[in-house]
């Protein structure tokens, strides 16, 4: 009798002590991160991230040093010297592009098209491919249908970029598609740095990609420049009618809210100025775009830092990034660059295109007045007046078969001032013709960059043997 | 003749009766001094009955006037009394030979003797803790210990320091050892440098808190026999330290006071002292307003500028100072008949060798013991600790100083720090002045913590007790920092302020029963369950503000952008756990263990496991008879087998929350707009992680205990370890994963070796020798998880790869031919840097050894430790950085010609040319390859030498002073490095994993200590 009790009594308390136990464990849910949020909290740090992080970031930089914009005051070798390792692409790869842009857009893009919130869809959808464009453009073969599914593949294989191209082209068609569905309440507005949720300007955006996307492949094997720049001219016939529509992520510019170009030339950036090449040029041609985009040295003259030049002990003589496109003015200590826009496609672009497809289509004179439209477009939107615009224009030679490339080109790089674009055009067209920089690591321009140290360390794939900066991405044939 | 039979018939019956009449016999047990002896053993000789004495020593027991009582005490030797008349007995027993019937304090508090232990423990003295003069208790078990390493991060003040026990058994998790203060865990952990350690430094570890004057011994449990009952925390080992008791005589309090103050001067790396700013060869005058990072200019004792010569400076050493060290304590204790108490205050204050950093610690323990019933005793304990750490950032972020002294140029001159217009004088863009960040930045780390423990003790049996244990650690850490206007390169150029403040609340509850009996003569059985309920909590609150209006007003008031965020932890463990001892003859020893362990943060499904140990110890010396031989008196065999399952992640690691990052420069809420980010670590279901042991030893004694030699073998392996941040492919849209990720193991060897040479009325020499080999191999990680990382940046960095030890160095390297491993070089005769990634070098040591010695020559003693340590490189990131800015002292030799040995690669013939060592080839060669900064990081090291003097007793007669003690005392001094940089005992991660990893830290410093002891 006396066993039974003691057997009940611990039985009884074991089994209390088990259910007890169990309550007295469960917890583990977290209550200082929501496990779940609305697609508008992920929109804005991912425009910002392809703002501050991506175009206005490494990418931007490296890209505005090797094509000679910018240059960097430090003592070589360094990224302005074509030194660029693994470990250096390395944050741009492993953080900014995968899993804070594709896979915070990949969890955004399928609630949306769960719940029909049909315009994140699209926004969505176009930053994607954004993205996936300048990711494709600096390392050629990258994951793609494999890559987002953690649970699926943990080594994603790598797609080729012609697959990609078209994956990209697609991406925006379905943009394009949830923009024709019907509006939904639940909207994108101020939580949208780039439109304000405005989906018209998005779908011409879209248009602009398209074309400038069709137009990247016109010397990739198998594709011809004039059915390139059909597809092109076809999608402008929706493009941007003007500066307004120019796609840009907006920046407050109060503190720690500051445009990336901002950031990027303050002193602890070592001394980011303007190089000589960029600045002779502009000299030479009596270009009024020269004091928007500059500002003069020490000296109280335009002086641009010869690239890759030995570090100069006095770096102020040389001309800084002025304000509009949102440098840091050393000599006055002047702040109010920090609200200016990075821009991530422009109307002035966009004629660019124009002038080059028409140029492939229809020749010179067909693209004349296109060129001379689209150079007009960038002065308007520095705010060059009418008659600075029209005799810089005049001054210009005329388009001709032989010249047309060079000439559109070149004028587009001014145009895109800072953007990475000009890399891509450089690559593609050869223009503009740029001599190799002093003291040069390697005694080549890149051509695209290594693969990132993680990226080869945990996903070893076969595309990236006997990979260097010299090797051609697909679209940048010979 | 019958008569006589009948009579003596009557006489035997008669003496039968008076035998077989027992009476009841009370008796009071202490020991040599006076003081009672609690549970001693009063059995009856040739029967099974017996009797333990209470808390105060007195006993019972019936016997008869015939009977031989034999009384036994852990501890002491056994007495033989004849009852006969007596019916009061007062029984001193004699304190036995310390060495043989040593006892420690195992798991739980359990006293046990060490000679019937079945596991490797190593016991260090509190004296030889105070003797080494730490300010990091951690640090004053270094050397000391086999199978113990304990690494020093910095000379900061605060620095924190590592300790492991038989090596890293977890991957990314936390190595280091479990501390335990009289039964209750304690926390151990930093609060860490909310911008992360690379760029800022460490902070100090919690272990630090604890006063080494209050400690009575350190006993280190190595393996998991040892601490399995202990739980999941306990499978890295654990250092269980039992605070001193209230002594002296019956009545009066005894007072002792201790004062020391050391000078600490740094231990420099260095540098050349030949050449001037510049690039080329071309002087650039950072004294008038021209910029240039490095120091590759002309040589300094020809220059001149306008006509005046450039005046050489030794910015290094002209920034560092010597730095002091005062420490005070005074403790009193006491003991009556009922009751013992211990009261202590110390205080510690350090200034730095960096100017404005200092720690300053305040002390206060108190502990009470009383019975309150003849067998209930209660004793409370009350520890509070405050310290204060003022510092500067340490690592390479821009606002840390030592990142800008050690790469300035001899011909620069810092001074005046600032301009008339308010802007830095700097030699270089993108860095600051590191004496405008010493008078406009700071850290200031506080923290508060209280101790309190509980002890309940209740014999309702004399062979049953009860334990009731309640203990709390709480503390609240503070952390502010500040910059002001006008920082170059930092997150905003107008200054920031933020404040972190974190609450810690660790509750740790045992109810346990013992129960110890004698099974007859020969068998003794000790049986312990109970249960263990641990709960810990804590919050964190962070405020950071940007762009500060009002220069030097450090509050986030004056800031113009506010951000904050608060965070809430809670983690709670369920155990129950038994152990049995059984002991025969005293000679062989039995012993199993089993816990059943439940956690909150595992898989719900998993949240249960099981583990456990067996043992056994045998002392072959027994049954040979040899106790009293002359030359071999005592051998132990001793093996184990062990597993104890962890759980050792972080809580709310099962899911994928959003987290509110900032994006660059840009912090969320923009203009009133809110962001989140998916967080970029993927949660798989997660499982308990095992490690399991096998330990065999040999214990020996030799010439009466003269000398001492313990072996021991261990195979330890680590399973399904449980890895938060394992890295995963990024393209899977995650960049790391929380996962059950691989398997480690470590093998090893620890010899103990102790000898008293000489033993003599007047000299006394002790001698002790401790060796650790441990073989370390991470043997596979989960599939998907080709590696993990514990430090620095992708390359170079210090990582697990499977097939590889533990603490891979990897990063660019040289060219070398895969057959001989020659450098290849190109046609110019130089090395060329590869274009891939590789392993070069290995942060584990191949094995250390130590040796202690105490002389006392009458009142003269003298001791020291001496520390080696063989292999284990550093990464010397100062020198990644330096050697292409032209500072350290190897580039002194720039222009000499050197024949690399190596092959050409194009000819494949062995190089002859000999080439320059010049600019070009630190700046495009030498720094570019992080196998260049990979060095040996071998130390001999005399850890401690301490002379002391102990004033006689006739010196002392007719004042109120009963001892007096002075000491002088040197530590941490180099005798040996091939490390070119400062102490290769250094670490950027604190105590935390990847060490190894010297990052622009505070030189660590010897120090030179004079003490004074007095008790009253």
């Amino acid at each position: 009798m006396k066993k039974n009790k003691i057997t009940f009594i611990i039985v009884a308390a074991t089994i209390l002590a088990g259910t007890g136990c169990k309550k007295f464990l469960d917890v583990n849910k977290n209550p200082n991160n929501p496990t779940s949020v609305s697609e508008s909290l992920i929109l804005t740090p991912v425009e910002v991230t392809t703002g501050t992080q991506v175009v206005g970031g490494f990418y931007g930089t490296t890209s505005a040093y090797w094509m000679q914009q910018l240059s960097l005051n430090q003592p070589p070798p360094n990224e302005e010297t074509y030194r660029i390792l693994p470990v250096d692409v390395d944050n741009t790869w492993s953080f900014y592009l995968y899993p804070n842009t594709f896979e915070n857009l990949d969890v955004m893009i399928n609630q949306a098209e769960a719940a029909g919130h049909n315009q994140y869809a699209a926004i969505g959808k176009t930053i994607f491919a954004y993205n996936l464009a300048i990711t494709t453009d600096l390392w050629g073969s990258v994951p793609f249908s494999q890559a987002l599914q953690v649970t699926k593949y943990v080594a994603p294989k790598y797609d080729n970029q012609e697959a990609i191209y078209q994956g990209i082209q697609n991406m925006l068609d379905s943009a394009l598609y949830y923009i024709g569905q019907p509006t939904s309440a639940v909207a994108p507005g101020s939580d949208d740095f780039i439109y304000n949720g405005d989906m018209g300007q998005w779908k011409k955006f879209i248009y602009v990609l398209k074309a400038r996307y069709y137009l990247r492949l016109t010397k990739a094997p198998g594709h011809t420049a004039a059915l390139q720049a059909d597809s092109a001219l076809a999608a402008l016939q929706t493009g941007f009618g003007a500066n307004k529509d120019n796609a840009a992520v907006h920046y407050f510019g109060s503190a720690q809210a500051e445009t990336p170009w901002y950031e990027n030339t303050l002193p602890g950036a070592g001394g980011v100025v303007l190089a000589k090449s960029f600045i002779d040029s502009l000299i030479s041609r009596n270009d009024p775009r020269l004091p928007i985009l500059a500002d003069t040295g020490a000296n109280g003259d335009y002086e641009g830092r010869p690239s890759g030049a030995d570090a100069s002990p006095d770096p102020t003589v040389f001309s800084s990034v002025n304000t509009f496109y949102g440098g840091y003015l050393p000599l006055e200590n002047i702040t109010t660059g920090t609200a200016a826009p990075l821009y991530l496609t422009t109307y002035a672009e966009q004629l660019f295109i124009q002038a080059e497809a028409t140029f492939y289509k229809s020749g010179a004179a067909a693209a004349q007045p296109i060129y001379q439209a689209a150079i007009g477009a960038h002065m308007d939107m520095l705010g060059i007046s009418t008659t600075a615009k029209a005799v810089y224009i005049a001054s210009r030679p005329l388009l001709t078969a032989t010249n047309a490339i060079q000439q559109i080109i070149t004028e587009k790089y001014v145009a895109d001032f800072l953007s990475p674009e000009t890399y891509n055009d450089w690559r593609r067209t050869g223009f503009p013709s740029l001599t190799l920089a002093q003291n040069a690591y390697v005694n080549y321009i890149p051509r695209r960059w290594p693969y990132s140290s993680t990226e080869i360390l945990s996903n070893p794939q076969p595309e990236q043997q006997g990979v260097t900066t010299a090797s051609r991405v697909w679209w940048d044939a010979q | 003749m019958r008569k006589s039979l009948m009579l003596l018939g009557i006489l035997v019956c008669c003496s039968m009766l008076v035998f077989a009449q027992t009476k009841e016999i009370t008796g009071k047990v202490t020991d040599s001094k006076g003081t009672p002896i609690p549970g001693v053993t009063v059995k009856i000789k040739g029967l099974k009955s017996g009797t333990s004495a209470d808390a105060d020593g007195t006993f019972k027991i019936n016997a008869s006037p015939s009977a031989t009582l034999i009384i036994s005490g852990v501890g002491f030797e056994p007495k033989e009394v004849r009852v006969g008349n007596l019916e009061n007995l007062s029984i001193s027993l004699r304190q036995s030979d310390a060495s043989l019937s040593e006892v420690v304090v195992t798991a739980l508090g359990i006293k046990r003797e060490k000679r019937l232990l079945t596991y490797a423990t190593q016991e260090v003295k509190g004296t030889s803790l105070v003797e080494a003069k730490q300010n990091n208790l951690v640090n004053a078990l270094a050397g000391k210990v086999a199978g113990v390493q304990v690494t020093n991060s910095s000379g900061m003040p605060g620095s924190s320091a590592q300790i492991t026990i038989r090596g890293n058994s977890t991957l990314v998790g936390d190595n280091t050892a479990l501390f335990v203060i009289d039964g209750i865990p304690m926390d151990n952990g930093e609060a860490g440098n909310p911008d992360g350690s690379l760029g800022a430094g460490g902070t100090t570890n919690r272990g630090s808190d604890i006063d080494p004057n209050i400690i009575e011994s350190i006993n280190v449990l190595k393996g998991g026999a040892a601490t399995a009952l202990y739980g999941s925390r306990a499978s890295k080992g654990a250092i269980i330290i039992t605070t001193k008791n209230g002594a002296g005589k019956n009545g009066k309090p005894s007072i002792a006071f201790s004062s020391s103050y050391s000078f600490e001067n740094p231990i420099l790396p260095k540098f050349q002292h030949k050449y001037a700013q510049g690039s080329g060869g071309v002087y650039v005058d950072g004294n008038n307003g021209q910029l240039g990072s490095a120091s590759w200019g002309p040589l300094i004792d020809t220059l001149k500028v306008n006509g005046v010569s450039v005046q050489k400076r030794d910015n290094v050493k002209d920034y560092f100072k010597t730095g002091h060290t005062t420490d005070n304590n005074v403790t009193v204790s006491g003991t009556t008949e009922k009751s013992n108490y211990v009261v202590s205050y110390s205080y510690l204050k350090t200034d730095g060798t960096e100017p404005n950093t200092s720690y300053s610690r305040h002390a206060f323990f108190g502990k009470f013991t009383t019975k309150l019933l003849s067998n209930l005793t209660l004793t409370t304990q009350f520890n509070y600790i405050h310290s204060d750490n003022p510092r500067l950032l340490e690592g390479n972020s821009l606002a840390s100083p030592l990142w800008t002294i050690y790469a300035a140029p001899i011909s620069w001159n810092p001074f005046p720090y600032v301009h008339p217009d308010g802007s830095q004088q700097v030699y270089r863009a993108a860095r600051n002045n590191p004496y405008w960040l010493v008078n406009n930045t700071g850290l200031d780390e506080k923290n508060d913590r209280i101790i309190p423990v509980i002890n309940l003790t209740y014999s309702p049996l004399s062979w049953l007790s009860i334990t009731e244990r309640f203990g709390a650690d709480m503390f609240v850490n503070n952390l502010n920092y500040h910059e002001n206007i006008g920082i170059i390169g930092s997150t905003s150029t107008d200054g920031r302020v933020y404040t972190r403040e974190n609450q810690t609340q660790n509750f740790n509850h045992d109810l346990f029963l013992e129960a110890r009996k004698n099974l007859g003569d020969k068998f003794f059985l000790d049986v312990i369950a109970g249960n263990n309920v641990v709960s810990d909590y804590n919050n964190s609150s962070f405020v950071s503000g940007v762009a500060l209006a009002i220069p030097g007003f450090y509050n986030v008031s004056n800031a113009s952008n506010v951000s904050a965020s608060y965070n809430y932890y809670k983690q709670r463990k369920v155990g129950f756990y038994a152990q049995a001892t059984l002991e025969y003859m005293k000679m062989l020893t039995l012993n199993f263990t089993g816990r059943y362990d439940g956690s909150s943060v595992l898989s719900q499904d998993k949240q249960f496991y099981p583990y456990g140990s067996a043992s056994a110890g045998f002392i072959f010396t027994e049954p040979l008879g040899m106790a009293n031989n002359p030359i071999f008196n005592f051998g132990k065999l001793r093996v184990s087998y062990s597993a104890v399952g962890g759980d050792n992640v972080p809580p709310y690691s099962l899911s994928n929350p959003y987290l509110h990052n900032s994006v660059g420069n840009i912090v969320f809420p923009v203009n009133g707009q809110n962001g989140f980010q998916l967080t970029s670590t993927y949660a798989y279901p997660l499982k308990n992680e095992s490690v399991n042991e096998f330990e065999a030893g040999l214990e020996t004694k030799f010439f009466q205990n003269r000398v001492s030699l313990d072996l021991t073998y261990f195979d330890k392996k680590s399973k399904d370890l449980l890895t938060p941040g394992s890295p995963l492919p990024p393209t899977t849209g995650f960049s790391s994963a929380n996962i059950n990720a691989g398997d480690m193991t470590n093998k090893g060897v620890e010899i103990v070796l102790g000898l008293t040479p000489i033993r003599t009325k007047d000299f006394t020499w002790d001698l002790g020798f401790n060796f650790t080999k441990i073989k370390n191999q991470v043997i596979r990680l989960a599939p998907g998880i080709p590696y993990l990382q514990f430090a620095g940046f992708t390359n170079p960095g210090i990582f697990a790869f499977p097939g590889k030890p533990y603490g891979v160095i990897y990063g660019s390297h040289f060219l070398r031919d895969s057959a001989t491993n020659k450098l290849l070089l190109n046609d110019n005769a130089y090395p060329q840097v590869a274009n891939d990634l590789a392993p070069i070098g290995n942060v584990t040591p191949k094995w250390i050894a130590g040796l202690t010695s105490t002389l006392t020559y009458k009142a003269f003693s003298f001791s020291f430790v001496l520390d080696y340590k063989h292999g284990g490189d550093i990464l010397n990131l100062d020198n990644h950085y330096l050697l292409f800015y032209g500072t350290p002292k190897v580039t002194e030799n720039r222009g000499t010609m050197k024949v690399f040995d190596g092959i050409i690669q194009s000819t494949g013939k062995q190089n002859t040319q000999a080439v320059a060592l010049n600019q070009n080839y630190y700046q495009n060669i030498s720094s570019i390859a992080d196998e260049s900064s990979v060095e040996d990081g071998s130390y001999f090291k005399l850890r401690q030498a301490s002379l002391g003097y102990n004033f006689s007793s006739s010196l002392l007669k007719g004042t109120i002073v009963k001892g007096l003690t002075l000491t002088v005392t040197g530590t941490n001094f180099i005798l040996w490095k091939k490390y070119t940089g400062s102490d290769p005992e250094v670490s950027l991660n604190g105590s935390g994993n990847g060490q190894g990893f010297a990052n622009f830290m505070v030189p660590s410093n010897h120090n030179i200590i004079i003490g004074l002891r007095a008790s009253f």
